[in-house]
């Protein structure tokens, strides 16, 4: 394959993915205010209205806005590719999902009709501009590799969620859709939790694990048929739960095992908070996938706690946060001093102003995320078991997403900085400063 | 022709891009750049062309790309 002279446009500006990434924590907080708010009574069962307005925050607020903000600027990145129009199409879906969000939470919370029909009309339309963005892209490059494929089926599952989501809210205002089923609920949160956000971080870990950690590709088996293979399992989830979901489960447990072990091949073993983040993850995967397998009598009688609650906390908290966080704190400091990289071909002078990459990120700092989020991962499990600690929880969350967003925007504001520097030296060398003679 | 030969594909993002500015920025007039990358650089092939360079890739596996650059006037022959 020879390419020669394309002309790439696809990285968006960086401020478009850095308004998803910073409404996430903020999210996250507003998720900290529910559980201290809601008390213990919060975690008695999944179907608690406080507890559906929980999921949603987390799910909408954070996984999703740092997952379409990522994609943003991972698609250029990765495969020279993005999204159309980026400086409309990306305000309007964050600010039509935040708006969305928040209606809905309160929807939830109080059973306001009005509230869960605006939420409706708002996350339908803010995610389905970027979804038919991203399907349109993704159609056009129909051949580049195992990663586009999994990054078109986790889209695909995104749709099946927004749209069995709406069926659902539509149900709550009397408009009948769907039959009333507790199955269908299942299955779009197994659709959201195992297709959107599941196959994604699958799709991004075959191009980020070997480029970052210099680790070896995944087996070419398993790029090429892990993502169908959970689609169709998702697929079958519909008509046949009781088969598809062992299924899913080994197909989770194998992926938990391959990223661990290519992770443990990689060739640059430095100190990594990134990477702790990606085996604490694979870890609490590989457990959830295990206890799964645990028959129901046994668990009842050694286990006091409710199965799906235990495996849904294990894989949403400690599988799917972990990887995102960790990302995070990957991809700011890199997508920031690419970015400033990129202006340096047109003058090289400019490389003088971008600072260490390290500066850009405290590995302390990032040291005492990754700790904080081991230790409020622990105590979510132990709140599960004593929803009276529910409160302990709530510090925990508030000093995590708290750091959080303090990191992020300590790097937003060395990239803005290096950034104006730039460009008043490229201006200062075309228009030289002139000095002021006074007539005497 | 002579092209200067760097080899990334050891390095770890960002240090492969901090690599070829740092070539580039020093490659005397006439010669060109070749990068052995193990990947294909697509936020580096963004601004090449309206830097004034021009560019070839050449896939020589899965995970190994050869990269030529040089300046736009000066197209091999």
């Amino acid at each position: 394959m020879s390419l020669a002279g394309l002309s790439f446009n696809a990285l968006p500006p960086i401020r478009l993915p850095f308004r998803f990434f910073i409404t996430a924590p903020i999210f996250i907080l507003l998720c900290t205010g529910l559980i201290a708010y809601s008390g213990p009574d919060l975690w008695l069962g999944r179907w608690q209205p406080p507890m559906l307005a929980l999921v949603h925050g987390f799910t909408l607020g954070f996984l999703t806005m740092v997952m379409l903000g990522a994609l943003l600027q991972l698609l250029p990145v990765i495969a020279g590719i993005g999204i159309p129009h980026p400086e409309l199409l990306a305000p309007l879906t964050h600010g039509l999902l935040s708006v969305g969000t928040l209606m809905l939470l309160w929807g939830f919370l109080q059973f306001h009709s009005s509230f869960i029909l605006a939420a409706m009309w708002l996350i339908a339309i803010g995610l389905g501009i970027y979804i038919s963005a991203l399907f349109w892209v993704l159609i056009k490059h129909i051949s580049q590799g195992d990663s586009l494929l999994g990054f078109r089926l986790a889209i695909s599952s995104l749709l099946v969620v927004v749209l069995l989501g709406l069926a659902l809210l539509g149900r709550y205002l009397g408009i009948e859709w769907i039959p009333p089923s507790k199955h269908l609920t299942n299955v779009h949160a197994l659709w959201g939790l195992v297709g959107w956000a599941g196959i994604l971080i699958i799709a991004v870990s075959y191009q980020v694990i070997p480029m970052f950690h210099v680790a070896p590709s995944f087996p070419l088996i398993v790029r090429r048929f892990l993502t169908p293979l959970i689609f169709i399992g998702l697929l079958l989830s519909i008509a046949l739960p009781s088969y598809s979901l062992p299924a899913l489960s080994l197909l989770q447990g194998l992926f938990a095992l391959v990223l661990l072990l290519v992770i443990h091949r990689r060739k640059r073993k430095v100190p990594d908070t990134s990477i702790r983040y990606w085996q604490l993850g694979a870890s609490a995967l590989l457990l959830t996938s295990v206890l799964f397998f645990i028959p129901e009598g046994i668990w009842n009688e050694y286990l006091d706690i409710d199965k799906t609650l235990l495996l849904t906390a294990l894989f949403m908290y400690l599988y799917l946060m972990s990887i995102i966080e960790g990302m995070l704190l990957k991809i700011l400091p890199f997508l920031s001093y690419t970015h400033l990289q990129q202006r340096c071909l047109i003058d090289f002078t400019a490389m003088q102003y971008i600072p260490n990459m390290h500066e850009f990120f405290d590995k302390r700092h990032g040291q005492w995320l990754f700790y904080s989020h081991v230790i409020s991962g622990l105590i979510l499990i132990w709140v599960l078991f004593q929803p009276s600690y529910y409160f302990i929880f709530a510090i925990a969350l508030v000093l995590e997403s708290t750091g959080l967003l303090v990191i992020m925007l300590k790097t937003m504001k060395l990239y803005f900085a290096v950034d104006k520097k730039i460009s008043q030296a490229a201006k200062d060398r075309v228009e030289p400063p002139t000095a002021s003679f006074k007539n005497t | 022709m002579i092209f200067i030969a760097i080899d990334v594909r050891e390095l770890a993002p960002p240090e492969p891009m901090t690599a070829i500015l740092q070539a580039l920025s020093t490659l005397p007039k006439g010669d060109g750049l070749r990068v052995h990358h193990s990947r294909q650089p697509f936020p580096l092939y963004e601004q090449l062309t309206s830097a004034g360079w021009e560019y070839e890739c050449e896939k020589k596996a899965e995970d190994y790309f050869l990269i030529s650059i040089y300046r736009q006037q000066e197209k091999p022959t």
